[in-house]
C-alpha cells in the first residue's frame, strides 16, 4: 500500500547539510496500525510529511495506493492530498472561524467527495462521540473534543490513509486513550493508520512499531511483549 | 467548500476582525471618497459659477465708452434698442463708474489682551452708480446682497451706498456704518454685497487676492453722477440677450448702431467671457482641478497602500489555516477566495461607509467643505452635499448590480465628468431645469458639454 524506496532527506544550511532522513525503505500494508516512534528530532515528522506528501524527498520515491507521489505535478499532489491522504495534527489545527460539522463539512468538501459510505458530517461527528457538539467553535471544546473533531475531519474524507502527527501530544491520559481508541477502530475498518509519537506506551496497541533514531530505521517489527489492549497502557 | 460556507466563514472573519475591518474600510471610504470628492470639483464649481451668475444675470454683452468720455443718460440705451435685432435684447442697464478712493475705519482684536482699537484703511477702488429706480430691479449684473439693506428709488442722489462683500469682509466691516471717498465726501454703507464682476477682486495686472486692497462701492446713479460732477450722464452699458441670439450678429449691429448714433465718442463691445474676474474664475476651475487631481490620487494610492498593508496583515493572522487547508488538498485557487470574498466585503462597507457621506450630513463639514471647495464667494453655492450624495449613489450602483466587482466601476461612476449632468446617481429633476447659461453656451458652440470649455478657450485665444 505505501513503498518508500531509499528515501533521503537533507537540508542544507550554508556549509552545513542537516540529514533528516537516510536511506528508508519501507513498506505499509492496508488496514495496518502503525506506530512511528523515536526521540525528537529523528525524522519522524519528516518521514509523515513525505508520506502525506507535505515535503518532498531528497532521494528515493514514494508510492501509495500505486500512486507515485515523487516527481508529481503540483497538482497532482493537491488531488493526492484530497483524494488519498488524512493529516491529524497534535495541535488539532481546526478553523477557529467553523463550528465542528463545518469544519468536518469543509474536510468533506476539500476532498470533493462524499465520505465513502454516504455518511454527512454531523452523522461522523456522532461517530467520534460529538453528536451534541456539532454546532460548537473549537474555542467551546474541550483538547481532547477538538482532537476528535480533527479526526472526524479527517475520518470524513473517506481517504485510505490517515496520518497522525503526535495526536495525543496535547491531551491527558484518559482522553488520549480516547483518541488513540478511535483511530484504532479505523484500522479495524480498513483504512491505514501510521501515528508518530515519542510516547513508548502507545507504541504498544499498534500492530507493528518503527523506530527512527538519526533519521535511520532501527527497529521494525511488533511491540514488545506483543501487541497491548488500550485499558492496559500507562503513561 | 460551498458558497453559503464560505459566505458565513468570511462573515464570521470580518466580525472576528472588526477593528481592521473598520479601519480598512474607513481608509477605502476615505481614499476613495476624497478621490471622487476631489474628482468631482469641477463638475461642482462650475454648477455653482453658472448658478451664481445666472442668479446676478451677468451680463452678455457690454458697451465701454472710451477713457473720460460720457454721453447723456439714456442715449445709450436708445441706441441699443434701435438695432435690427432688438426684440433679441433682455435688459439693459446703463451706468457710470468712476475711480474713487475709499478710507474705512475697523475694529482690531488685541491678541494679547483682548482689548480692540480702532483702526483705518484707505485702498483705491471704484465707485459704480447703477439704476435703483426700477422697483422691478436691476435687469443686468444685479447685487446679491450678504448684510444689510438693498438701495432702492429713495437712495437716489443721497450719500449711501453698498460696499463690495469681500472687502467688508477683510475687514470685518459692520452692515452699516460710514466711509470717506475721494472728494472728501462721507457716505453711509447700509449693506455689502456680491457682484458677478467682483465675485473674485484681482489687481489691475490680473493678480489674486485683491479684495482686501480694492474697495468697489456701489450707489444709485444719480449719487455717483453728483460725486463725480457728471450730472446726466453714464459711461457703459450692460446688455443681456436671448440664449439663441447670435452675439457676433448682435455685437455688429450695436457698433452700427452706437457708431452711428453717437458719431464722436470712441467705444468698445465685449463679452462677458472677456470680464476678468468671469475668465478667473472659469479658467481657474481647470487648473484647480489639475493641483487636486494630483493631491486625490496621492490620497488614492494611500488609500490602497493601506488598505494593501491592512488585508496582508489579516491575510498574514490566517497563514495557519492556509497551511492547515493546503495539507487537506484545498488548491491555492480555492484558498485565495476567502480573503478575496472578505476584502469584496470590506470594499463594499467602505462604500457604505462613505465618510464623506456622513460628512455632508453635518451642516458644519459641509461649510467647511464648501469654504475649501470654492475660492471665490459666489452669490450661489450649490451644496456640495448633493455632489457627494450622488456619488456615493453613482459608486454604490455597480456594487448592487454586480455584488462585489463594483469597486473599479465605482470609480469610473464617482468620476464624473459631465459637468452639466444631473449629479450621479440623482434623478434628472432633482438638477435645476433651466440652467440658462448652458443653454447659451449650447447654442454658440453646439455641445453642451466640454466644448463649452474648448468654445470658450477658443474664443479667448
Amino acid at each position: 500500500m505505501i513503498e518508500l524506496n531509499g528515501i533521503a532527506k537533507r537540508y542544507e544550511i550554508g556549509a552545513i547539510t542537516v540529514t533528516a532522513l537516510e536511506k528508508v525503505d519501507l513498506t505499509i500494508n492496508e488496514g495496518e496500525f502503525v506506530v512511528v516512534l523515536g526521540p525528537s528530532g529523528s525524522g519522524k515528522t519528516t518521514l509523515l510529511n513525505m508520506i502525506g506528501a507535505l515535503d518532498t524527498p531528497t532521494e528515493g520515491s514514494i508510492t501509495v495506493g500505486g500512486q507515485e507521489v515523487t516527481g508529481a505535478s503540483k497538482g497532482q499532489l493537491f488531488a493526492y492530498r484530497r483524494s488519498k491522504v488524512s493529516f491529524i495534527f497534535q495541535s488539532f489545527n481546526l478553523f477557529p472561524g467553523l463550528t465542528a460539522r463545518e469544519n468536518v463539512q469543509f474536510g468533506i468538501d476539500a476532498a470533493e467527495k462524499r465520505n465513502g459510505d454516504g455518511r454527512s458530517a454531523v452523522d461522523v461527528l456522532a461517530d467520534v462521540g460529538l453528536g451534541e457538539r456539532v454546532a460548537h467553535f473549537p474555542h467551546e471544546l474541550s483538547g481532547g473534543e477538538q482532537q476528535r473533531v480533527a479526526i472526524a475531519r479527517a475520518l470524513a474524507t473517506g481517504n485510505p490513509v490517515v496520518l497522525a502527527d503526535e495526536p495525543t501530544g496535547e491531551l491527558d491520559f484518559t482522553t488520549g486513550a480516547q483518541i488513540l481508541e478511535l483511530l484504532q477502530r479505523q484500522s479495524g475498518e480498513g483504512k491505514t493508520v501510521l501515528v508518530v509519537t515519542h510516547n513508548r506506551e502507545i507504541s504498544r496497541m499498534a500492530d507493528r512499531v518503527i523506530e527512527l533514531s538519526s533519521g535511520s530505521i532501527v527497529h521494525d517489527g511488533p511491540p514488545e511483549g506483543g501487541r497491548a489492549a488500550i485499558s492496559d497502557l500507562r503513561w | 467548500m460551498t458558497p453559503r460556507l464560505l459566505l458565513t466563514w468570511s462573515l464570521r472573519d470580518l466580525r472576528a476582525r472588526w477593528v481592521q475591518v473598520v479601519t480598512i474600510a474607513l481608509v477605502i471610504g476615505l481614499g476613495t471618497g476624497s478621490f471622487a470628492a476631489f474628482n468631482s470639483m469641477t463638475a461642482w464649481r462650475i454648477a455653482s459659477n453658472e448658478a451664481s451668475f445666472e442668479a446676478t444675470r451677468m451680463y452678455d454683452l457690454r458697451v465701454d465708452l472710451s477713457d473720460n468720455s460720457f454721453v447723456p443718460q439714456g442715449q445709450l440705451t436708445e441706441a441699443i434698442q434701435s438695432i435690427p435685432s432688438a426684440s433679441v435684447i433682455e435688459g439693459v442697464e446703463e451706468r457710470l463708474s468712476v475711480p474713487t478712493q475709499v478710507k474705512a475705519a475697523y475694529e482690531v482684536e488685541d491678541e494679547d489682551d483682548g482689548s480692540t482699537r480702532t483702526e483705518t484703511v484707505l485702498v483705491p477702488g471704484l465707485l459704480i452708480g447703477m439704476d435703483f429706480s426700477d422697483p422691478a430691479g436691476i435687469s443686468v449684473n444685479r447685487l446679491h446682497l450678504t448684510e444689510g439693506r438693498e438701495l432702492g428709488p429713495p437712495d437716489a442722489g443721497e450719500l449711501t451706498v453698498l460696499l463690495e462683500h469681500k472687502f467688508a469682509l477683510a475687514y470685518n466691516l459692520p452692515p452699516q456704518g460710514e466711509a470717506l471717498i475721494a472728494g472728501g465726501h462721507t457716505v453711509n454703507y447700509v449693506g455689502h454685497v456680491l457682484a458677478p464682476e467682483y465675485f473674485i477682486v484681482l489687481t489691475e495686472g490680473g493678480g489674486f487676492f485683491a479684495h482686501a486692497s480694492y474697495a468697489v462701492v456701489f450707489a444709485s446713479l444719480e449719487t455717483v453722477q453728483d460725486i463725480a460732477d457728471r450730472p446726466g450722464v453714464v459711461d457703459e452699458a450692460l446688455i443681456r440677450i436671448s440664449d439663441d441670439a447670435s452675439r457676433d450678429r448682435i455685437i455688429g449691429e450695436l457698433e452700427q448702431a452706437i457708431g452711428g448714433a453717437l458719431p464722436r465718442v470712441g467705444f468698445h463691445v465685449a463679452e462677458d467671457m472677456d470680464d476678468p474676474a468671469y475668465r478667473a474664475i472659469t479658467e481657474d476651475v481647470e487648473s484647480d482641478q489639475q493641483t487636486t487631481n494630483i493631491i486625490a490620487f496621492a490620497l488614492f494610492i494611500g488609500a490602497v497602500f493601506a488598505a494593501f498593508n491592512l488585508t496582508s496583515r489579516m491575510v498574514e493572522t490566517q497563514r495557519r489555516e492556509i497551511g492547515v487547508a493546503m495539507a487537506l488538498g484545498v488548491t491555492p485557487r480555492q484558498i485565495a477566495l476567502r480573503p478575496f470574498i472578505v476584502g469584496g466585503q470590506i470594499a463594499v462597507a467602505g462604500i457604505i461607509f462613505w465618510p464623506h457621506r456622513w460628512l455632508a450630513s453635518c451642516p458644519d463639514a459641509e461649510g467647511s467643505a464648501q469654504r475649501v471647495h470654492a475660492p471665490a464667494d459666489l452669490a450661489v453655492a450649490v451644496p456640495v452635499r448633493d455632489f457627494w450624495h450622488g456619488d456615493a449613489r453613482g459608486a454604490a450602483r455597480p456594487v448592487r448590480r454586480r455584488r462585489l466587482s463594483g469597486v473599479a466601476s465605482s470609480w469610473r461612476q464617482s468620476n464624473r465628468r459631465d459637468p452639466h449632468g444631473p449629479p450621479g446617481g440623482a434623478r434628472q429633476a432633482d438638477w435645476p431645469r433651466s440652467c440658462r447659461a448652458c443653454r447659451r453656451r449650447a447654442a454658440r458652440s453646439r455641445s453642451c458639454r466640454s466644448g463649452t470649455w474648448r468654445a470658450r478657450r477658443a474664443a479667448l485665444s
